[in-house]
C-alpha cells in the first residue's frame, strides 16, 4: 500500500459562541471569539508542517444558526492557502452546517471537495507524486435533523485496493449527551468495510475502534465547561503495511477547566479565598502561554456554607478574580490568563443529610420530600414546574428551562434541599432538633 | 408554683389587703369595683415590674393612698419560698420590668430554710421557668380583652410554641418562606421590568435585534457578491458603447467645426482646377521683371542728366585763361615774397650790430685807462684773473689786517696799565697818611700807658683780671664765713657733679666732635688742633671736678684768709702799674694802696681800667688794619710796573714782522707789471676791471662776425630779385620789395583762377566716368530681362507678366488648400478623413446640427447610465468592505450568550429558591394535614370537651396565622366565622393546650377575670369542670362578678375557695 497521511478534524464550528461566559470585557470577548479562528490557523500550520496529503473536515464547520459571515471567509482563506500548498480538502457537512444553511455562494476551488446529500466518492492522491492512495467517500446532512441511519449508504467498493475512508456525522450508538442524528452503531461501521470512519459530532475525541479505525476527533476549541481539556485534530499516516499511525495535536487557544474545590475543614472566608486562588495560580502555572476558563464547584460541608450561601462572598471573589484577569487582558497578556467561568456552590453546611432524612422534622421532612423529587423524575419534574410555573410564561427561559438537563435538575433539587436547611437552621445550628 | 399570699400596700383602689390563697382554685367573688381585676393587674405588677407611667391604666396608681406596690408570696414546686416586694419610686418615667424606678427586692427562701437574694432574671427563670411578661399576659393572667384578641396567638415567639415539635418552630419556616419569596421577587416578578431576569431578558431581546442583522450579513454578502459581478459586467457593456458614442459624436463634432472650412477648401479646389497650367515660372519672376524694370528706367534717366552736366562745364572751362609765364615764376615768387620780411630784419639787425660794436670799442678804450694807462689790449689779455693770482692778493691782505689789529690792542693795553699805575700810587700815599695820622692820635691818646707790644698788654691786663678775680672770690668767702660752709660744700658738690657732666659731655665730643670733624671735613689738622683744646677742656674740667676739692678742704681752715688778701692786693696793684703809668690814674690806684684793704676803691678802678682798655685794644685793632691796607697798595704798584715793561717789549715784535711783509708785496707787484705802490685791496678792485674788459673784447669779436654774415645775406636776396627783375624792366623804377609784392598779388590771383579751372575738369572727368557706368549697366538690364523672358517662355513683357499671375494664384490657392487640409485633417487618418468628407458631403448644416445633438443626447445618457453604474460598483465595493469589517467586530453572538448564561444561572438560582420554597411549602402542607403539633391536637381534646362534641378538631394554617376549627359536621372552619362564644372556647381551649404543654417544670398559675360571659350554661359547667381537672395540676385564680358562676363551680368543687371582695369606699 502506498503510504500517505491526512488530518482528520471535525466540528470546527467556526465563530462558534462560548456559552456560559459572563462578565466579560470587550478584549477577552475578543480573544475568545478569535479562539475559533486561531485553532483554525494553527490547522492550517499543521497540514503545512505535516506535510499532510489531505484534510477530512467531518461536518460542522461552522453554525449555520448563527450565519457567520466571518466563518466563511475565514474558512474560505483557509481553504486557499491549502489550494497554494496543494492540500485537498474534503467536507461533509453536518447537523450545525447543512446543505440547506445559508453559506457563501462562491464556487469552491478544485481542491476543496465538499459531499453532496447522497454519498460521493473521490479518489484521493498523494501529494508528491499525484498517486492515488485512498478512496474517500462522504455524505452530508440535507437539513439539519437526518435521523435515517445513512451509514448504511456506505459500502466499499469491492475491486478497489486503495485505502477506503468514510467521512460522516453521526451519533455511534447513541450518546445521549449529543443529538442522536444519523444514528448507527459500531458494528454496522465495522462492517461497512473501510478503513477508517473518520466521524464528527461528538465533541469528545475518542477512537471507538481500531482496525477498522472508527475515530472521533473531537472538536478543535472548546466552547463552554462541557468541553474540558485538550482539543485538536488527528494527523494520520498510513503505512506501507496498511496499519495506521496516529498523532493527537492540541490545536485549541483557550482550554476549559473544572476543578472542585471542597471548603471542608475551612470555617473562615478568608481561608477559603486563598484556597481558591491558590487553584488559579495552580493552572495558571499549568497553561502559561494560553488562556483557560475553570468552572469552581465548591464541594464539601463546613459551616462556611451558610456564608457562600447566604452572603456575596462567592460572587465578590468572582467578580474580583475576573475583574484581575480583565486587567491582564487590557494589558494584552492572554497567556497564563485564567478565567473564572464561575463558582459552582455544590456544598452544603455541616449536617448530615441522612441523619437529616431519619428525622421526624420539619426539616427531615423537607429533606424526604427533595430526595423523593431526585429520585422520582416525574415527581421532581412536577416539583419544578410547579416551582417554575411564574418564570415559564416567558419564552426564553421556559425554553432554557425545557433545555436544562436532568443533571442540571438535579442539581437544582439538591441545592434547594441544601437552601433549606440553611434557611431552616439559620436561627440555631442544633434549632429544634429535640 | 403557686401564689401563697398578696400583701397589696397600694394599687389602684386596694390599700393596705392582705389575702392569702390556697392552691386549687380559688374564687374571688365580687361586686363591680371591687378590684377584682387590679388584683390581677397587681399579680402581673409584682411579677414583671410595675408599668411605667407611659401606661397610666396598667399602672394602677394607688386612689386610696398607701405605697405604690406591695409583697407577693410565692412557693415554687421544690417549695422554696419566694418572696417579692416591689414598690414603684415616685419621679421620672420609666419603662419596662425591674427597672431603677422601683424598689424591687426579691429573696428566695428553699426548703432548708436558706435565704437568698434574687433578681429579676433569676426569678424569671427559676421560678417562671423564663416566660417572658408577653406569655404570661396572654396565655396565664387574661380577661376577656385577651382572650379574644388572636393576634395573641399570632406572635412569633407563640408559633414557635405551637410548632414547638418541629424543628425550630414555625418562625423559622415563615421567615424562611419570605426570605425566599423576596430574593425570588429580586430575580423575577411577572411583568416587572427591573427585577435581574427582567433586565437580562430585555438586554437579550436588544442583543437578538442585533445579531438578527449581523445574521442577515452572509446573506447581504451573497448578494453583494452577485450583484458585483453583474454591475461588473455591465460596466464592461457600458464602456465600450461608451467608447463608440463618443467616438461618433467626435466625429460629427469635428465635421460640424470644420465645415465652414471645408467650403473655402472645396471652392479653392474648384478655382484650382478651372486655372490653366502654367508649367514653368522663373521663381519670383514678377516682381524681378518690375524691379529690372524700375532699374532701367532709373539709368537712362541718369544718363541724360550726365550728360547734360558736362556741357555745362566745358562752358565754366573755356572762361578760365590760362597763363604759362607766371607759372613758371610762380615758385620763386612766392619764396621770395616769404623772405621779405625776413630780409628787412636782417637788413635792420646788421645797422643795430653796427653801432653796438662802435660803443663796445669806446668803452673797451676806457677799461683799459682805468687799469693802466700803458696797457693796451694785448697787455690786458696777458693778465690773469686766475684764482691763484686773487688768492695770493687776498693773503697780503689779510696779513696786513692782521698786523694792523695786533698793533691797536697792544696800543690800548698799554695806555690802561699806565692808568692803572697811577691809582695805585694814588691809593699807597693815601695810606701811609692814613697809618701816620692814627699812630699819632693814638699816642696822643694812650700816653699815660706804660708802652708796651700790644701782646704784653693782652698779659698783663688778664693777668690783673685774674687777679681781681680771684680777690673778689676770696673776699666773699671771708664775708660768709663759717656759715656758709655747709652750703658751699652743698654747692660744691653741686658744681662737682656739674662738672662731672660737664666733663662727660665734654669727653664725649672730645672723641665725637674730632672723629665727626674728620669725617665731615677730612682734616686732620684741624680734628687734632679742636681734639687737643677738647683735651685741655676736659683736662681743667678734670681738675676743677676732682682736685678742687683738697682745695676746699684747706680753706676750712680759714685762719691765713686776711694775709692772702693782702698779697693778693699787692699782686694787683703791681700788675696795674706795670699796665699804667699815667699820674692820673695812679693816684686812684694809690688809693688802694694806701688802703689796700678798701675794696670798693679797687672796683672802681679796675672798671675804669677795663673801659679804657676796652678803647684801647679798638684803637689798636684799626691801626692794625691800616698798616695792612697800606701795604696791598705797595704791593699793586710793583705789579703794574712789570706788566708795563712786558707790553712794551711784544710791540717792538711786531713792527719787525711788520716790514718783512712789505718787502715781499712790492716785489709781486713789480713781478706783474704793476704800480708799486698798489695795496693789495687795489690789485683785487684791478682783477674786476679786468675782466670786465676781456669781457668786452670777447662781445666785441662776436658782433664783428654777426654782421658780416647779415650783410652777405642782404646782398644775395637782393640779387636775386634782380634777376627777376631783368625780365620786366617796365618794372625797374620798384625796389625789390615793393615789386615782389606786386608780384606775389599777381600769382596769388591767378592761382585761384587755375584752382577752380582744376575743379572743373576733375568734375568733367568723373561724369564721363559714370556715363559709361550707366551705360553698362544698361547694357545688363536688358541681358537680364531677355534672360527672364526665355525662362518664362513668354515672347514678350506682357506674356509674361499674365503668366507670372495664372501662377501666383495657383500656388495661393494650393497653400490655402493645403492649410485648410491640415487644418481640418491633422490627426485624423484616411478614414477616418473620408468618413468627414462623406459626412460633410452628404448633410447640410442643419442636418449636421440635429446629428449632433441627437448623438449628444445619446452620449449623455450613455455617460449618466456608466456612472450610475460606477457609484454603484463602488458602493458594493464599500459595502463588502463594511461587511467584512463589521463582521470581524460582532461579538453580538456572543453577548447574547454571555446574558443566556446569565439568564442560566439566574434562572438556576431562581429555580433553587423557588424548588426551596415549594418543598417548604409541600412539607408545611404536610405538617398542616397530617402532622398538626402537640399543643393543636391537646387543643383539640379541650376544644371538643367545651363544645361537647360539637368541634372536634382545632387545625393551624402553618405560617397563615389562621386556626380553623373542625365542625363535627361541617368541616373545617375558620376561626374568623366562628360564633363569638365558640371561638372564645376554641382559645379558650387553645390558652389550656398551650399552658399544659408549655413549662412541664413549673405549672404556673392561671389567673381568669370573668372569661365565661359568653359561655352557655353548659359550656359554662364544662369548662369548670375542665378547670377543676387542671386545677390538680395548677393554681388557679378565678375573678368573677356572676354568683352563679361561684354557684356552679362550688357544685362542681366544693373545695373551692371563694374569696368575696368588697368595694372599698
Amino acid at each position: 500500500m502506498t503510504p500517505f497521511r491526512f488530518i482528520h478534524t471535525a466540528d470546527l464550528h467556526l465563530d462558534s459562541k462560548f456559552a456560559g461566559m459572563k462578565g466579560l470585557s470587550e478584549s477577552v470577548r475578543q480573544h475568545l471569539r478569535e479562539s475559533t479562528f486561531s485553532a483554525l490557523r494553527h490547522l492550517m500550520t499543521l497540514a503545512v508542517a505535516e506535510q499532510v496529503d489531505f484534510i477530512l473536515i467531518s461536518g460542522d464547520i461552522y453554525d449555520a444558526a448563527d450565519s457567520s459571515l466571518r466563518a466563511h471567509l475565514s474558512l474560505q482563506a483557509a481553504f486557499e492557502e491549502l489550494g497554494t500548498h496543494g492540500i485537498h480538502v474534503y467536507i461533509i457537512h453536518g447537523n450545525h452546517d447543512p446543505l440547506d444553511g445559508p453559506r457563501l455562494q462562491i464556487q469552491n476551488a478544485e481542491h476543496v471537495h465538499v459531499f453532496g446529500a447522497e454519498v460521493e466518492s473521490y479518489i484521493a492522491r498523494r501529494r508528491g507524486d499525484q498517486q492515488e492512495v485512498a478512496v474517500i467517500s462522504g455524505i452530508s446532512y440535507p437539513t439539519s435533523k437526518v435521523t435515517e441511519n445513512t451509514a448504511m449508504k456506505f459500502l466499499r467498493d469491492p475491486d478497489s485496493s486503495l485505502f477506503h475512508i468514510a467521512i460522516h456525522h453521526a451519533n455511534v450508538d447513541g450518546d445521549p449527551a449529543h443529538e442522536t442524528y444519523s444514528p448507527c452503531t459500531r458494528k454496522e461501521l465495522e462492517a461497512s468495510g473501510y478503513d477508517y470512519w473518520a466521524l464528527g459530532h461528538i465533541h469528545q475525541r475518542r477512537v471507538i475502534q481500531e482496525y477498522p479505525h472508527i475515530v472521533y476527533a473531537g472538536n478543535i476549541q472548546g466552547r463552554s465547561v462541557k468541553e474540558t481539556g485538550p482539543k485538536g485534530c488527528y494527523v494520520v499516516e498510513v503505512l506501507e503495511d496498511a496499519s495506521l499511525h496516529m498523532t493527537f495535536h492540541e490545536l485549541d487557544s483557550v482550554r476549559w477547566f473544572r476543578e472542585e474545590i471542597s471548603i471542608e475543614g475551612i470555617h473562615n472566608e478568608d481561608e477559603w479565598i486563598i484556597r481558591v486562588e491558590d487553584h488559579v495560580d495552580t493552572i495558571r502555572r499549568l497553561r502559561p502561554g494560553q488562556m483557560s476558563i475553570v468552572r469552581w464547584i465548591i464541594t464539601g460541608r463546613s459551616s462556611l456554607h451558610r456564608a457562600l450561601e447566604g452572603g456575596h462572598i462567592a460572587d465578590e471573589l468572582e467578580q474580583e478574580l475576573r475583574r484581575r484577569e480583565i486587567e491582564r487582558a487590557e494589558n494584552g497578556h492572554f497567556g497564563g490568563l485564567v478565567w473564572t467561568e464561575s463558582i459552582s456552590l455544590q456544598s452544603g453546611i455541616e449536617i448530615d443529610r441522612a441523619d437529616m432524612m431519619r428525622e421526624d422534622s420539619f426539616l427531615g421532612e423537607m429533606m424526604r420530600l427533595e430526595s423523593q423529587a431526585e429520585q422520582d423524575g416525574e415527581f421532581g419534574n412536577e416539583l419544578i414546574e410547579t416551582a417554575m410555573t411564574q418564570l415559564m410564561s416567558n419564552r426564553e427561559i421556559r425554553r432554557m428551562i425545557s433545555e436544562s438537563s436532568e443533571q442540571e435538575r438535579q442539581e437544582w433539587l439538591y441545592r434547594a434541599g441544601e437552601l433549606g436547611a440553611v434557611l431552616l437552621l439559620e436561627r440555631a445550628a442544633d434549632g429544634g432538633r429535640k | 408554683m403557686r401564689i401563697e399570699r398578696l400583701q397589696i400596700h397600694g394599687f389602684g383602689r386596694m390599700k393596705e389587703q392582705d389575702i392569702t390563697i390556697k392552691s386549687g382554685i380559688t374564687v374571688f367573688m365580687g361586686p363591680n369595683e371591687a378590684g377584682k381585676s387590679t388584683l390581677m393587674q397587681f399579680v402581673r405588677a409584682m411579677l414583671f415590674g410595675i408599668p411605667s407611667r407611659t401606661y397610666p391604666t396598667e399602672r394602677y396608681e394607688p386612689l386610696a393612698g398607701g405605697v405604690h406596690g406591695g409583697i407577693l408570696k410565692l412557693i415554687d414546686e421544690d417549695g422554696a419560698k419566694w418572696t417579692i416586694s416591689r414598690y414603684a419610686t415616685s419621679g421620672e418615667v420609666g419603662s419596662g420590668s425591674g427597672n431603677r424606678l422601683e424598689k424591687l427586692k426579691i429573696v428566695k427562701m428553699d426548703e432548708h430554710g436558706q435565704v437568698r437574694d434574687c433578681t429579676q432574671q433569676d426569678m424569671e427563670r427559676e421560678l417562671l421557668g423564663g416566660m417572658s411578661r408577653e406569655i404570661f399576659n396572654q396565655l396565664f393572667a387574661i380577661s376577656l380583652s385577651e382572650l379574644q384578641e388572636i393576634r395573641t396567638l399570632q406572635s412569633d415567639e407563640m408559633s414557635s410554641y405551637l410548632f414547638h415539635a418541629g424543628i425550630g418552630g414555625g418562625g423559622e419556616i415563615i421567615q424562611a418562606e419570605r426570605k425566599l419569596g423576596q430574593d425570588m421577587e429580586k430575580l423575577y416578578k411577572p411583568k416587572g421590568r427591573v427585577q435581574e431576569i427582567a433586565k437580562v431578558l430585555q438586554s437579550m431581546e436588544q442583543l437578538d435585534r442585533e445579531i438578527t442583522e449581523s445574521r442577515g450579513f452572509l446573506q447581504q454578502y451573497n448578494v453583494n457578491a452577485l450583484t458585483l459581478n453583474q454591475t461588473v459586467e455591465l460596466l464592461h457593456q457600458q464602456e465600450h458603447m461608451r467608447h463608440i458614442q463618443s467616438a461618433q459624436l467626435q466625429l460629427l463634432r469635428k465635421a460640424k467645426e470644420i465645415r465652414p472650412m471645408w467650403l473655402k477648401w472645396s471652392e479653392a479646389m474648384l478655382e484650382q482646377s478651372a486655372l490653366p497650367i502654367v508649367a514653368t515660372f522663373p521663381a519670383d519672376g514678377l516682381r524681378r521683371w518690375e524691379s529690372l524694370q524700375g532699374e532701367e528706367d532709373a539709368a537712362s534717366l541718369r544718363h541724360t542728366q550726365l550728360f547734360r552736366s558736362k556741357e555745362e562745364l566745358h562752358t565754366q572751362l573755356d572762361n578760365l585763361p590760362y597763363d604759362k609765364q607766371l607759372e613758371e615764376q610762380g615758385a620763386v615768387i612766392e619764396r621770395l615774397s616769404n623772405r621779405r620780411e625776413s630780409y628787412e630784419v636782417r637788413k635792420r639787425d646788421w645797422q643795430e650790430a653796427e653801432a653796438e660794436a662802435q660803443a663796445l670799442d669806446t668803452r673797451l678804450t676806457h677799461i683799459l685807462r682805468q687799469i693802466n694807462p700803458g696797457w693796451t689790449r694785448s697787455e690786458l689779455q696777458k693778465f690773469s684773473t686766475s684764482v691763484g693770482e686773487r688768492e695770493s692778493v687776498r693773503r697780503y691782505a689779510v696779513g696786513f689786517a692782521a698786523y694792523d689789529r695786533r698793533i691797536e690792542s697792544l696800543a690800548q693795553e698799554t695806555h690802561q696799565l699806565r692808568r692803572q699805575m697811577d691809582i695805585a700810587e694814588d691809593n699807597y700815599r693815601n695810606a701811609q697818611q692814613a697809618t701816620k695820622e692814627e699812630t699819632e692820635i693814638g699816642r696822643s691818646r694812650f700816653a699815660m700807658m706804660v708802652p708796651h707790644s700790644p701782646q704784653e698788654m693782652a698779659t698783663l691786663w688778664n693777668e690783673l683780671q685774674g687777679a681781681v678775680e680771684r680777690w673778689r672770690e676770696n673776699r666773699i668767702l671771708r664775708l660768709s664765713a663759717k656759715g656758709q660752709v655747709d652750703s658751699e660744700i652743698a654747692v660744691q658738690r653741686r658744681m662737682k657733679k656739674l662738672y662731672l657732666n660737664l666733663l662727660w659731655g665734654s669727653g664725649i665730643l672730645t672723641i665725637v666732635i674730632p672723629i665727626l670733624l674728620l669725617w665731615s671735613m677730612g682734616s686732620v689738622k684741624a680734628a687734632v688742633s679742636l681734639g687737643s683744646l677738647l683735651l685741655l677742656v676736659d683736662v681743667i674740667l678734670l681738675w676743677n671736678g676732682v682736685m678742687k676739692f683738697p682745695r676746699q678742704h684747706v680753706k676750712r681752715s680759714e685762719l691765713n684768709l686776711a694775709s692772702d688778701e693782702r698779697n693778693e692786693l699787692e699782686r694787683i696793684t703791681k700788675i696795674m702799674s706795670l699796665l699804667i703809668s699815667d699820674p692820673l690814674d695812679a693816684a686812684g690806684n694809690e688809693g688802694y694802696k694806701k688802703n689796700p684793704v678798701d675794696a670798693g676803691e679797687l672796683e672802681s678802678s679796675v672798671r675804669e681800667l677795663r673801659k679804657m682798655m676796652d678803647v684801647w685794644q679798638l684803637w689798636q685793632q684799626k691801626l692794625d688794619k691800616l698798616y695792612a691796607e697800606q701795604k696791598a697798595c705797595q704791593e699793586r704798584e710793583h705789579v703794574l710796573s712789570r706788566e708795563l715793561m712786558r707790553v712794551g717789549e711784544s710791540m717792538a715784535k711786531e713792527e719787525s714782522t711788520f716790514e718783512d711783509l712789505e718787502k715781499s708785496w712790492e716785489s709781486w707787484l713789480l713781478e706783474r707789471e704793476l704800480h708799486e705802490h698798489l695795496s693789495p685791496e687795489a690789485v683785487l678792485d684791478m682783477f674786476g676791471l679786468a675782466e670786465q674788459g676781456l669781457e668786452n673784447i670777447d662781445n666785441l669779436d662776436k658782433l664783428r662776425r654777426k654782421e658780416r654774415l647779415m650783410y652777405q645775406e642782404c646782398h644775395d636776396y637782393e640779387l636775386e630779385c634782380l634777376s627777376l627783375l631783368s625780365e620786366e624792366t617796365d618794372r625797374k623804377d620798384l625796389s625789390s620789395v615793393a615789386w615782389i609784392e606786386l608780384k606775389k598779388k599777381e600769382w596769388v590771383e591767378y592761382q585761384e583762377t587755375a584752382r577752380k579751372r582744376n575743379i572743373v575738369l576733375s568734375r568733367i572727368d568723373s561724369i564721363e566716368e559714370e556715363a559709361k557706368l550707366v551705360t553698362d549697366e544698361l547694357e545688363r538690364i536688358s541681358i537680364l530681362m531677355q534672360e527672364l523672358m526665355t525662362e518664362g517662355e513668354a515672347d514678350s513683357g506682357e506674356d509674361f507678366l499674365r503668366y507670372g499671375g495664372i501662377y501666383n494664384r495657383r500656388e495661393q490657392l494650393s497653400a490655402e488648400i493645403r492649410q485648410l487640409g491640415i487644418i481640418m485633417f491633422s490627426g485624423s487618418d484616411d478614414r477616418r478623413k473620408e468618413d468627414i468628407l462623406n459626412m460633410l458631403n452628404t448633410q447640410d448644416e442643419s442636418e449636421l446640427e440635429i446629428a449632433c445633438h441627437n448623438c449628444e443626447l445619446k452620449m449623455n445618457e450613455v455617460e449618466a447610465r456608466w456612472n450610475e453604474l460606477q457609484q454603484q460598483h463602488g458602493r458594493l465595493l464599500q459595502e463588502k468592505d463594511q461587511l467584512e469589517l463589521l463582521c470581524l467586530h460582532d461579538t453580538a453572538l456572543q453577548q447574547l450568550e454571555e446574558q443566556k448564561a446569565v439568564l442560566k444561572e439566574l434562572t438556576a438560582n431562581y429555580a433553587v429558591m423557588s424548588i426551596c420554597a415549594e418543598l417548604i411549602s409541600r412539607t408545611r402542607r404536610i405538617y398542616e394535614e397530617e402532622k398538626q403539633p402537640e399543643v393543636l391536637k391537646m387543643a383539640s381534646i379541650y376544644f371538643e370537651r367545651l363544645t361537647k362534641g360539637a368541634y372536634t378538631r382545632i387545625v393551624m394554617k402553618l405560617g397563615a396565622k389562621e386556626l380553623l376549627a373542625e365542625h363535627r359536621n361541617l368541616g373545617l372552619i375558620d376561626s374568623g366565622k366562628l360564633s363569638r362564644g365558640t371561638a372564645e372556647q376554641m382559645y379558650l381551649a387553645m390558652r389550656f393546650a398551650l399552658a399544659s404543654t408549655m413549662n412541664t417544670k413549673t405549672a404556673v398559675p392561671l389567673l381568669f377575670d370573668d372569661i365565661f360571659v359568653n359561655f352557655d350554661e353548659e359550656r359554662m359547667i364544662a369548662a369548670l369542670s375542665l378547670l377543676q381537672e387542671i386545677s390538680s395540676t395548677r393554681q388557679i385564680i378565678m375573678m368573677t362578678c356572676h354568683p352563679f358562676v361561684v354557684k356552679h363551680i362550688r357544685s362542681i368543687d366544693p373545695t373551692v375557695n371563694v374569696i368575696s371582695l368588697q368595694p372599698s369606699v
